[in-house]
């Protein structure tokens, strides 16, 4: 019987297998197709006017301090992964410890800043698995404002509110969407300012500068640098591997803020303003003020060992900066409007949409804007706090690199801006490369810069 | 009797496939049939919007895409012509070595690193190799590469970076095929060598006419693979060139990294779920076409 069996068995085509595996395969990938389908339709969405009934209704005003009640645990995302998103979760920590049995908040890490938006994305549209709170910067507004992250005006504005005075202009302004509503708190103000190899500038008797007033007046200080070390330092690098958006502050920032929060209708880039920022550009090319290099790696490298004697850049780099033992360097303020981002702390629709929920994680955010703790998030990682009374801290207030990067924050200017953000410097940032590889002029690359800008417009 | 031995076989070997058949189905057909309907609509995170094949009519004039699709195109060309040298190593190899040589195995091991490695960890050692943060393999590079030139690290260079970023890819896979092929070698019959020898064939002789007729089929695998997986090339691009496409503006961008852009900094999942499905069916018509081809000829 078994042989039979066997030789049964052994009777079935190969062809009749392969239409039994495909079957079953098809079979299974309908249902799966099928159940997404039924899920998805099913799925609850957060209702945002649903949560704007609770939350307008809802007095969060002393929601407290040591709530009886159950236990609420908190997902609260993240792309900060070094010296700041350490920092964040050291006071995550105290704060857990202080609500023992209330409060638990935990900071989850779903990958870099891009995988947060995909995969909050994911979680709003399936309506299950959203966290809390996210850690995102102003410039997600456009995206997430409305639908996973819910704006917080009752909150803010309520008794148990935020001051707008204790913020940095700049970063505060950028929480706002443009309908006016503010969808997120600033944490910190990672505005530019640029770095001064201090040792690279006493080899060749040049003066280290304190503050620089205009953007011609960089251009002029940079060319003291190569004639004074007879080309031997690279007075400034210009990176545009990473997405960079100092570049863009060398345009008159009133207008560029204009261009980048209007909607693309009819992109504009020939203006006075434009014109003279397209030809500082095609001036560092030209004179070779900066390495014909926009590696962010190089650049850093090159900083860190003299072979270039400024770089414009963030407050995130100090810690870098101070782990390089070799390296003396200062910071320089520029006292004109120039691009900063900032991270910001949202709560989302999911939170919103319980009382007790919503309450604690606004308990939670206000106790991380304390003083000690903006403060000290700011001491540790080297980002600028988003709130003055937390730049006063003591911890943070005696550095001195930090302060001039403090006092850099005035000038910082931060867009509300357009959904299509990144890909507009995308664009920008092509071109300035290849203009800063002396491969297009000033004006082949506003032409192409116009043409691009226009065809995303026409697409919108 | 033995119609239902043969049903309740039939059955148990369904069920022992089950478990494949659910992940297959959850991990690839719905992910591409999802792909697929995605690329008929606009998505937004709130609301999806039917469009047809607009993404695809959009396509067709995207400067972006076409720039990528060529780039791709190169990385493949390097690949493939790349891909000979395994196979002149793995022949030499298997000619002049015995199965006990120690350079043999040591060689083996060294090609096989890459393989093994994580893509993110071999992507920061090569971007560290090639700018200046180490010294002593900057230097190799300019003297290996001097066509750097003025920009020093050939990663800032729009005319060698997508070179490199293609060698550097065509290194990691090295290994890889040549123990592709190396098993490959194993269905050559020791004796037919042996027999060309006696008759008075030299290595090249032997080369072209047994052993590289025997290891087709291999070829063909090793061809084809290595298309699809370059028609996928993303990680070497991201971690040595940057977020921005490569130096001078979308330099060494492939139409894989393109659609992580369009998806992940865009938000454009509908355009990007397209561009997806035109890989897709690309690839599928040209691997079939190398299967036909090269299996017609070994029929």
């Amino acid at each position: 019987m078994d042989e039979m069996t066997l030789s049964e068995q052994k009777k079935m085509s190969r062809r009749n297998y392969l239409k039994y595996v495909a079957g079953g395969a098809v079979v299974v990938a309908a249902a799966g197709v099928g159940y997404g389908l039924y899920a998805g339709s099913q799925a609850p969405t957060p209702p945002i006017t649903q949560t704007a009934t609770v939350t307008q209704g809802a007095t969060v005003t002393g929601a407290p301090t040591t709530a009886a009640g159950r236990l609420v645990k908190s997902d609260w995302w993240t792309g900060q992964r070094a010296f700041d998103g350490d920092a964040t979760a050291m006071l995550i920590g105290e704060y857990n410890e202080i609500y023992v049995g209330d409060h638990e908040v935990t900071q989850g890490y779903p990958g870099v800043w891009n995988d947060v938006y995909g995969k909050l994305t994911a979680a709003y549209k399936a309506g299950s698995g959203m966290p809390d709170g996210v850690m995102m910067h102003t410039s997600e507004i456009p995206i997430f404002g409305g639908n996973a992250a819910a704006p917080l005006d009752d909150l803010v504005k309520g008794p148990d509110g935020l001051d707008p005075s204790n913020y940095v202009k700049g970063a505060w302004d950028a929480s706002f969407a443009a309908d006016g509503k503010q969808y997120c708190v600033p944490w910190d103000c990672h505005c530019m300012s640029m770095y001064v190899n201090i040792d690279a500038h006493n080899k060749y008797n040049i003066e280290v500068p304190v503050e620089i007033a205009s953007v011609d007046a960089l251009v002029d200080y940079w060319r003291s640098i190569k004639k004074a070390s007879g080309g031997k330092v690279y007075p400034t690098v210009l990176d545009t591997q990473t997405v960079d958006l100092w570049w863009m502050s060398i345009a008159n920032y009133a207008e560029m803020d204009d261009f980048f929060t209007k909607d693309l209708t009819a992109p504009n880039i020939r203006t006075d303003k434009w014109n003279h920022a397209f030809e500082v550009y095609e001036t560092i090319a030209k004179e070779k003020l900066a390495p014909a290099s926009n590696s962010h790696t190089d650049l850093i490298t090159m900083f860190g060992r003299g072979d270039v004697a400024t770089n414009i850049y963030g407050p995130w780099m100090m810690g870098t900066w101070d782990s390089l033992p070799a390296l003396t360097y200062t910071v320089c303020q520029l006292k004109w409007p120039i691009w900063g981002g900032s991270h910001a702390m949202y709560l989302t629709t999911a939170a919103r949409a319980q009382k007790d929920r919503e309450a604690k994680m606004w308990r939670w955010l206000k106790w991380m804007h304390r003083p000690a703790n903006n403060g000290r998030y700011g001491e540790y990682s080297g980002m600028i706090p988003a709130t003055i009374t937390g730049q006063n801290y003591l911890g943070y207030k005696v550095n001195p690199q930090r302060q001039i990067y403090a006092a850099q924050s005035a000038y910082t200017k931060t867009t509300q801006p357009t959904l299509h953000l990144w890909e507009m410097m995308d664009i920008f940032n092509a071109h300035l490369s290849a203009m800063s590889l002396l491969s297009e002029n000033a004006q082949q690359a506003q032409d192409a810069i116009e043409q691009e800008l226009t065809k995303l417009a026409d697409g919108n | 009797m033995k119609r239902k031995s043969r049903h309740s076989n039939f059955s148990l070997v369904l069920v022992c496939l089950l478990p494949f058949y659910v992940l297959f189905a959850a991990f690839y057909l719905v992910p591409i049939a999802y792909g697929i309907v995605m690329s008929l609509y606009n998505v937004g995170i709130e609301l999806d919007v039917f469009i047809g094949v607009q993404n695809f009519i959009d396509l067709a004039s995207d400067r972006l895409f076409w720039i990528s699709f060529r780039n791709t195109l190169l990385y493949v060309v390097v690949m493939a012509v790349g891909g000979f040298g395994p196979i002149l190593v793995a022949g030499i190899l298997e000619l002049h070595l015995s199965e006990n040589d120690r350079f043999r195995r040591i060689y083996y091991s060294v090609t096989l690193a890459p393989w093994v490695v994580s893509w993110v960890s071999l992507g920061f050692a090569w971007r560290f190799l090639f700018s200046s943060y180490i010294p002593a393999g900057y230097e190799a590079i300019q003297n290996v590469v001097p066509l750097s030139g003025e920009f020093g690290n050939p990663l800032n260079s729009p005319d060698l970076a997508l070179p490199m970023v293609a060698l550097v890819w065509l290194w990691t896979w090295f290994g890889f095929n040549i123990l592709l092929l190396k098993a490959g070698m194993k269905s050559v019959d020791p004796a037919l060598i042996e027999a060309a020898r006696v008759d008075g064939a030299r290595n090249l002789r032997i080369f072209f006419g047994i052993i590289i007729p025997a290891m087709l089929p291999y070829v063909v695998f090793m061809a084809t693979m290595g298309f699809i997986w370059t028609f996928q090339i993303f990680d070497p691009i991201w971690l040595l060139t940057g977020e921005s496409g490569g130096p001078g503006g979308w330099t060494t961008s492939s139409l894989t990294y393109l659609m992580v852009k369009e998806a992940k900094s865009y938000f454009r999942f509908g355009y990007a779920s397209a561009m997806g499905v035109v890989v897709s069916l690309f690839v599928l018509a040209v691997s079939l076409t190398q299967f036909r081809l090269m299996y017609k000829r070994l029929v």
